[in-house]
Parts: structure tokens; C-alpha cells; sequence
């Protein structure tokens, strides 16, 4: 059984106004336990409508979200569970931190949930600010006397708090530097190993999910565009720029080979892929060609992006 | 979603009404407005009716939009009614039940005070119709303009007033943001008793004063950017400008004036 | 502290000095006891008329501190920063140099003044006091210049991030300066709003001849520069052409900056022999290099 499962999902936005906008059509997904999924599509394309709706936050115009096999609407007073068990990050979370300490922060998701036991809530946020890579002197600081980076996983130490099956992360890596935007993916990535946990990551950089992902879903005016493993999305690079979403720029290197009439696989989205199919076509093999070498980088591409996921 | 809500209610068109000149209308409304509390008999009360239905279909604005701005303060309008209905006394009984009795001077002071508050709501909602927040400020800070000699900072509140619209959406918008952030925190704002919700609004209020400060603080380094330093010396994108029309409109409304003055003669007050 | 002090007098360090920061040391004031905090380090830098700069560094690298001393929002703890001759000491320049150098930030929410484009382009002009009637004319043609004349009687709240952003650049080409400093303008868009941002960029560069000086943290935006620099703790780390400097991979990585994809690749290529050219920038240059290098091997 699936740990999410939606059918025929739909939403509108502002419904009976002037305003009145399809945000989400006929969407059916489903996604097992463990699996980190990436979630791209531009502005407008009904991604971060559709991962509040998995946050509960919004009841679809029509369809079914299950979880676990649930409907998560089934008793919409429980909603509020709902929420504990899919956490959600919003863009800029920064902006929800309000308590006097980073530790009274995190704490608040998981008192919320109703964790009273001293020792256990105070076990949860200091290995909850621990996955997000905060140092322990931290935990009695003001959240506001941080730095924007730290700011930034303090608030995704309030999520992870929750101890939620599902962390859902809207654009984590928005407004930060490189260094900024590094850390945050390897703490997510760490913490997925760690815990086993779903993760669904969305975001418009085609180079981070490339890094962290194993399948991806990509949304397109509020319909799925497309939803497999990231090796086949990127094969689709033509169709990606079609729709508005920016490769890798590696892909859009061999994407610009092939219109020049050069004879070579597409589907590569990482450096280390890339230098492999780059060398072989330097050295005149054809990509049809299945010898050791081309095989040997193939696994590289599947190892990288598989041991991270591991 | 919250942010939908157009500030100020104003709906584009190009009505003689939205042409006016913005200062021109608040002097008009206000002149109208006064006039409806001077219409005492139902010659002049008839043609200041009139006068406004006239206005109403000229302002080519669709008539549920006045009966929205009316839906507020129907309330109003039967419980001061019912009130003058019942308190004011008379020598005409019309009606007498018990305790309760009704005269004529009353039914008439009740029907007038309930046709005057309506039509105050539909003048006042019509400036608001047809005038652009922007424009309105723009008159009001000219408006005001002479009491700057009594040390009244008019360009700093007309600046105030338009840096509060600008923003009253990105706020709103904000709010429900962090509204948002919060609940998937598992923050419960649905239920418990005053003081419980009161608490659960710390977490929207904390961030959302926090947030403002910073982009306070943003505009302020912005605008000292833009070469902002105060209302001195500076000069305008749109001068208002009063034209043929505003002269039309001036002199229509000061006709109507001396007509509510003049049908107030033919006929005895109604009302007090 | 070492504290160079300033001869050399302005006009003959060359006409076309648009800016010029001269061993700058900058530090915040703090309110309690603990001792101030200095981000600049005796900084140098010259920024000629008409060049495009792209200035790179991680966060807390000192790159908008110094980009703030370009129009006088910070003043210099040491050292002089001079925008046209002028000295940003200088308040009575204020007007005058804010007016040569104007500013985009990051949040384009935080920058629009008005509840409609044009009156928000017309915000500058305003407070210059230029006339009516100019106004009007500057303000068309700036909305024009980043295509947003269409939407010049919109509410900004209903714009889009690009959209914002474009007006807030609008707003600044029309207090007509000589140089605009952007401080991370696509930090905050989707990929469409960056596109559109950049294009507005370019076209102050190439089409009106406005000295930009862009800071970024994505080095595709960066490569269109005619010259990068790097600040690094409140020093100047590297300057140079973009594929000068982007060949510093290890360099870049030890400071935390990306390298453009497309520049790595080729540099691996060219380590491992290929006849691959220094300069490779974009994914196409990238792609004609591979096709020009095999076509070489081929014929070898």
C-alpha cells in the first residue's frame, strides 16, 4: 500500500468570485514509503497548492487524499492529526519563528501534538535541531539573532519536531547563498537516511532535485506533467524547456549538442554522468554503443544519485 | 483568498462621475450630504431622492454594488427607525395598541431619518466607487493643504495614507501566510474560549509585527534611494486640474441647493 | 588599524571612473558593550562608465556592505568612496550622488511606494521635482525600457515577482542615473521572473549605456559580466574577466561559490587533453567546444 495516494484531485481557488482559478485537476499520484520526490513545475503550475492540500491546510473541490490508506478528510475535525503526520516547511519558513528561544520554537509543533513528557519533548528538539544542523548553543538563543541560513533550519527543526511519516519542504533552498543552499540539502538528505522518513521537495532548481532525488514529479497548469525517476524526467529536457523549467545546465549542454546534430544521449543531469558521456563522445563512441565504459559511467549516474538516497 | 479584497472598494470606469476631479467630488459629496439633513418637507426631500437616483444610474456602477454597501447598516436603518417610531410623540395618533401608540410626526421623522442614513451610505459608497484610493489621497492632501500653516504635517499623512494602502495587501496576504505556517504547526485558532484564542494569536502576531518592522525598515532605506526627503519641493506625476465638467457638476449641485432650500418654503417641515 | 590615507586627487585617476572605493574599512555600530564589527577590511575597487560587474561572494562575505557605500546609504568607517568625483562624505552631494547611483534590492515588495506602476515609477522624479509634464514622458519610457508599460495602470500587489521587480528597476531608471546597483534582484524569483530581470539588465547595459553593478549568487547571471569580483571577508579576493576567474574552480569551491556547469565540464575535458577552450561559459559555447574538439581528434 501506498503512503500517499490521491485520486482524481481537484482544487479552485477563490471559487464563485471573479477570481475563480483551476488550480489542480484530475491529479493522481502515489507514493510509497521512503521516497525522496522532487516537485518542479513554474510558478502557477498548482505545485504548492498541491502539497497543502497533502498538508490538509486546504479540502479539495473534489477527489481523495489517503494516507496510509485513509482519507485524510474522512473526520475533518481530526484535520489537525493530518498535520502531524505530513509536516509541512513553507517558502521562507524564517518567518514563522516567533517564540523567545530557538528550543521554545521547536518545541511548539510537538506541544501541539500533545507531548507533555518533559524529558521525551526535550529529547525530540535536540535531536530535531541536530538533523537540521543546529549547534546546541544555539538552542538558547533568540531565533531573531540568528543568521538567515540558520534562521532558516531552525524553522525546519520546528517541522521535523513533529516527527512527521511525511517532510514536505517548499523551496528550503530560496534567497540562500551556495553554502546556505548546500547545507540545507545535505541536512535533508541526512535526515532522510537516518530516519527512513518520505520526503517531497519542491523547488524550481532543476540542479537540487537532479542531487537529491529519486523520482520526480513535475506539474504543469495543475496537472501532472510527468512522474518518474529522475533519469527518465531529465531524458524529456526538450519538453522541460517546452514548459517553462530550466535544466540543469550540464542537460542543456548535451540538449544543444544533439540540435547541432551531434549523436548523444540526453539524459544526463549530473556533473559527474556528464563528463563520462562527454569523454566517450570525445573518444568517438556512439551512444547506442553499450561497451564497459559507457556502462561504467551509466552506474555512476544510478550510484551518485542512489547513495544519496539510500 | 484574503488578499482578493480590493481596498477602498474602487471599481474602474469612465462614468461623468469617475471623470470628475477628486477634489471636486468630496466638496460635492459633502455639500450633498448636508443638504440631505436639510430636506424637510417631501418636495424637497422628493427631489433630493431623485437627485441621487439620477447620480446612481450616471455613476454607471451596478446597483447590487450600492445594495452591498447598504447590507451593513440595514440594521441600523429599522432599529433608529423603530426607535424614533416608538419614543417621538405627536398630536396625530395613527395607531394606538395598549401601551403603544404611534403618531404621524413620528412615522414621518422615522421614514426620513431611515431614506437619509440609505442615502448618505449610497453618496459616500459612490466616492468610494469612483475614485482610485490613490486619487483620493491625492485630494485629500490638497484639500487639506491650508492647514499646513497650522503646523498640520499634510504631505507626511497623505504619504502615510498611501504607503498603508500599498501595503494593507501584501500584509493581508502575509498574514495568511504565516496563518498557514502556523496551522501546519499544528496550531489550533478554531477553537477554546476567549483567552485560548487570544494566546493562539501570538504566533501570527509575533511574526507578523517582526515582518513589518523589516519591511518598514526596507522602504525606508528605498525610499532614501529614490531621493525621498519630504514633501518639499517635490512635484507631481498627475496635477489635478479642475475642468469644464467640475464647473458643470459645481454649479448643478449649488442649483440643487437653492432648490432644497426653496421647496423647504412651499410646504411645512415634516421633520424637526 | 593601517589606514592608507587618500592623495591621489580624483580627476586624475581618469574620466571614466564611474565609482571608485578607495581602501574602505566599515564597521556596524553596536548597541551594547561588545565591540564593533568590522566587515570591510580596507577594500579598493574602481568601477569604469558603462561596464557591467558582477560581484560575487557568500553571505557575510561584505559584498552588500559594500555595495551600500556606492550611494551613500553607509558611510565609510575609513577610507573614501567617491561616485563621480563626489565624495559620499559629502552630505550636502546626497541628492546628487543618490540621484547618480541608484539602488535595486533584493525584495521587490519592499521598494514599491505606490498603489499604481506609473505613480510608483514617478516616486524619483517626484522627489526631484522635475515637472509634470517630464515626468510623465520619463515615466513612460522607463516602463517601456522593461517592458512593463503595458501594466502601467496595475496595482503592484497583483504583479508577479519578475513583474515587481521590473517596476522597481523602472522606478530607478527614472531618476535618469548613471550606474544602478542591484543587490541579489533575482535572489527571491522563479525562473521566469529571473529571465525577465536579466533581460531588463541587459538592456540597461547594452541599450542605454547604464554602469551596472550586479550582485548574484548565480554564476550563469555573473557570466554576462564584462568583469567579476569577488569579495571575501570584507576583502577583495579575485577580479577578472568571468572565464578568467570562473577557471579558478578550486578557488571558487573553497569560498563557497558555484561554478557554472558548463565551465566545469569543459575544464575536465581540457584537463584530460581535449583541445577545449579557457573560456567556456554557456551550455552552447560549451556544446560547440566538445563538437569543434571532436571534429579535431577525428581529423588527427
Amino acid at each position: 500500500m501506498a503512503l500517499i495516494e490521491t485520486h482524481d484531485l481537484r482544487f479552485v481557488y477563490g471559487k464563485g468570485t471573479p477570481f475563480e482559478k483551476v488550480a489542480l485537476d484530475g491529479v493522481n499520484i502515489s507514493i510509497e514509503q521512503g521516497e525522496f520526490i522532487g516537485v518542479i513545475g513554474h510558478t502557477g503550475s498548482g505545485k504548492s497548492t498541491l502539497v497543502q492540500l497533502l498538508n490538509g491546510l486546504f479540502r479539495p473541490e473534489s477527489g481523495k487524499i489517503m494516507l496510509d490508506g485513509r482519507d485524510i478528510w474522512e473526520k475533518p475535525k481530526k484535520i489537525r492529526n493530518v498535520r502531524f503526520e505530513v509536516g509541512l516547511v513553507f517558502q521562507y519558513p524564517e518567518y514563522q519563528l516567533f517564540e523567545e528561544t530557538v528550543y521554545k520554537d521547536i518545541a511548539f509543533g510537538p506541544t501541539n501534538k500533545g507531548i507533555k513528557d518533559k524529558d521525551e519533548l526535550d529529547r525530540i528538539i535536540r535531536t530535531s535541531a541536530e538533523f537540521a544542523g543546529l549547534k546546541e548553543t544555539l538552542l538558547e538563543k533568540s531565533p531573531f539573532d540568528l543568521s538567515g541560513g540558520e534562521k532558516r533550519r531552525a524553522a525546519i527543526a520546528g517541522v521535523i519536531a513533529m516527527q512527521p511519516k511525511v517532510l514536505i519542504l517548499d523551496e528550503p533552498t530560496a534567497g540562500l547563498d551556495p553554502k546556505g543552499r548546500d547545507r540545507i540539502l545535505d541536512r535533508i538528505s541526512a535526515y532522510r537516511q537516518k530516519t527512513g522518513s518520505t520526503v517531497l521537495l519542491v523547488s524550481h532548481s532543476m540542479e537540487d532535485i537532479a542531487r537529491v532525488a529519486d523520482r520526480v514529479l513535475v506539474m504543469n497548469h495543475g496537472k501532472v506533467e510527468m512522474f518518474d525517476e529522475t533519469k527518465n524526467i531529465f531524458k524529456h529536457g526538450q519538453r522541460l524547456a517546452e514548459i517553462g523549467l530550466r535544466v540543469p545546465q550540464v542537460t542543456q549542454v548535451f540538449l544543444e549538442l544533439k540540435r547541432l546534430g551531434a549523436d548523444v544521449r540526453t539524459d544526463v543531469y549530473t556533473m559527474d554522468f556528464a563528463k563520462g558521456v562527454a569523454m566517450d563522445f570525445l573518444r568517438g563512441d556512439k551512444k547506442e554503443e553499450n561497451n564497459s565504459e559507457n556502462s561504467s559511467t551509466d552506474t555512476k549516474q544510478e550510484t551518485t544519485e542512489g547513495g544519496e538516497a539510500e | 483568498m484574503i488578499s482578493d479584497i480590493t481596498i477602498g472598494q474602487f471599481m474602474p470606469g469612465k462614468s461623468f462621475i469617475h471623470k470628475l476631479d477628486p477634489r471636486m467630488k468630496i466638496i460635492l459629496m459633502t455639500a450633498i450630504i448636508i443638504f440631505i439633513f436639510l430636506a424637510k418637507n417631501l418636495f424637497s426631500m422628493g427631489a433630493m431622492v431623485a437627485f441621487v437616483v439620477l447620480a446612481i444610474l450616471f455613476s454607471r456602477i451596478p446597483l447590487k454594488m450600492y445594495f452591498k454597501g447598504l447590507k451593513a447598516i440595514w440594521f441600523l436603518v429599522f432599529f433608529t427607525a423603530a426607535l424614533n417610531m416608538l419614543y417621538i410623540k405627536g398630536e396625530h395618533v395613527v395607531f394606538q395598541y395598549k401601551a403603544l401608540t404611534i403618531y404621524e410626526e413620528a412615522l414621518w421623522q422615522s421614514g426620513f431619518i431611515a431614506i437619509r442614513l440609505v442615502m448618505i451610505v449610497v453618496i459616500s459608497s459612490m466616492l468610494t466607487y469612483t475614485t482610485s484610493p490613490t486619487d483620493l489621497t491625492a485630494a485629500i492632501e490638497r484639500l487639506l493643504a491650508p492647514l499646513k500653516l497650522f503646523r498640520l504635517p499634510v504631505h507626511e499623512l497623505a504619504m502615510m495614507m498611501t504607503i498603508a494602502l500599498r501595503f494593507i495587501p501584501t500584509l493581508l496576504e502575509e498574514t495568511e501566510k504565516i496563518m498557514n505556517a502556523q496551522k501546519a504547526r499544528g496550531a489550533d485558532l478554531e477553537s477554546g474560549g476567549v483567552i485560548k484564542r487570544a494566546k493562539a494569536l501570538i504566533p501570527i502576531l509575533i511574526p507578523l509585527f517582526i515582518s513589518s518592522f523589516r519591511r518598514a525598515f526596507e522602504l525606508a532605506i528605498a525610499m532614501d534611494c529614490r531621493c525621498y526627503t519630504g514633501g518639499k519641493g517635490r512635484t507631481r506625476l498627475n496635477v489635478l486640474k479642475y475642468r469644464f465638467r467640475d464647473i458643470f457638476a459645481f454649479l448643478l449641485i449649488g442649483g440643487l441647493c437653492y432648490g432644497i432650500i426653496y421647496l423647504n418654503t412651499l410646504a411645512p417641515s415634516l421633520v424637526r | 588599524m593601517e589606514n592608507i590615507s587618500i592623495t591621489s586627487n580624483q580627476s586624475q585617476d581618469g574620466a571614466d571612473i564611474q565609482i571608485s572605493v578607495q581602501d574602505v574599512y566599515f564597521q556596524y555600530e553596536t548597541t551594547d558593550d561588545a565591540p564593533p564589527k568590522e566587515v570591510l577590511h580596507g577594500i579598493s575597487l574602481d568601477i569604469h562608465k558603462g561596464e557591467f560587474i558582477a560581484l560575487l561572494g557568500h553571505n557575510g562575505s561584505g559584498k552588500s556592505t559594500v555595495a551600500k557605500h556606492m550611494n551613500a546609504i553607509l558611510l565609510p568607517s575609513g577610507g573614501k568612496v567617491y561616485v563621480a568625483g563626489m565624495d559620499t562624505c559629502d552630505e550636502t552631494l546626497l541628492t546628487d550622488i543618490r540621484r547618480t547611483v541608484g539602488m535595486v534590492f533584493q525584495n521587490p515588495d519592499n521598494q514599491l511606494v505606490a498603489t499604481i506602476v506609473e505613480e510608483d515609477v514617478a516616486f524619483g522624479p517626484e522627489n526631484l521635482g522635475v515637472p509634470s509634464e517630464e515626468i510623465r514622458r520619463i515615466v513612460d519610457e522607463s516602463l517601456k525600457a522593461v517592458g512593463m508599460y503595458e501594466y502601467r495602470r496595475h496595482a503592484p500587489h497583483k504583479l508577479s515577482g519578475g513583474q515587481k521587480q521590473r517596476v522597481a528597476i523602472a522606478g530607478i531608471i527614472a531618476m535618469r542615473p548613471k550606474c544602478i546597483v542591484f543587490d541579489e534582484p533575482t535572489a527571491m524569483l522563479d525562473p521566469r521572473g529571473r529571465q525577465e530581470v536579466m533581460d531588463a539588465i541587459d538592456n540597461l547595459v547594452r541599450n542605454l549605456g547604464i554602469t551596472v553593478v550586479l550582485i548574484t549568487h548565480y554564476m550563469d547571471e555573473a557570466a554576462k559580466a564584462d568583469r567579476v569580483i569577488i569579495i571575501n571577508d570584507g576583502k577583495l579576493l579575485m577580479e577578472g574577466k568571468p572565464n578568467e576567474v570562473f577557471s579558478h574552480i578550486d578557488m571558487l569551491r573553497e569560498h563557497h561559490l558555484d561554478v557554472p556547469q558548463a565551465t566545469e565540464l569543459a575544464q575536465y575535458l581540457r584537463s584530460m587533453g581535449y583541445d577545449i577552450p579557457e573560456d567556456v561559459l554557456t551550455p552552447e559555447e560549451c556544446a560547440r567546444a566538445i563538437l569543434n574538439a571532436r571534429t579535431g581528434e577525428k581529423s588527427a
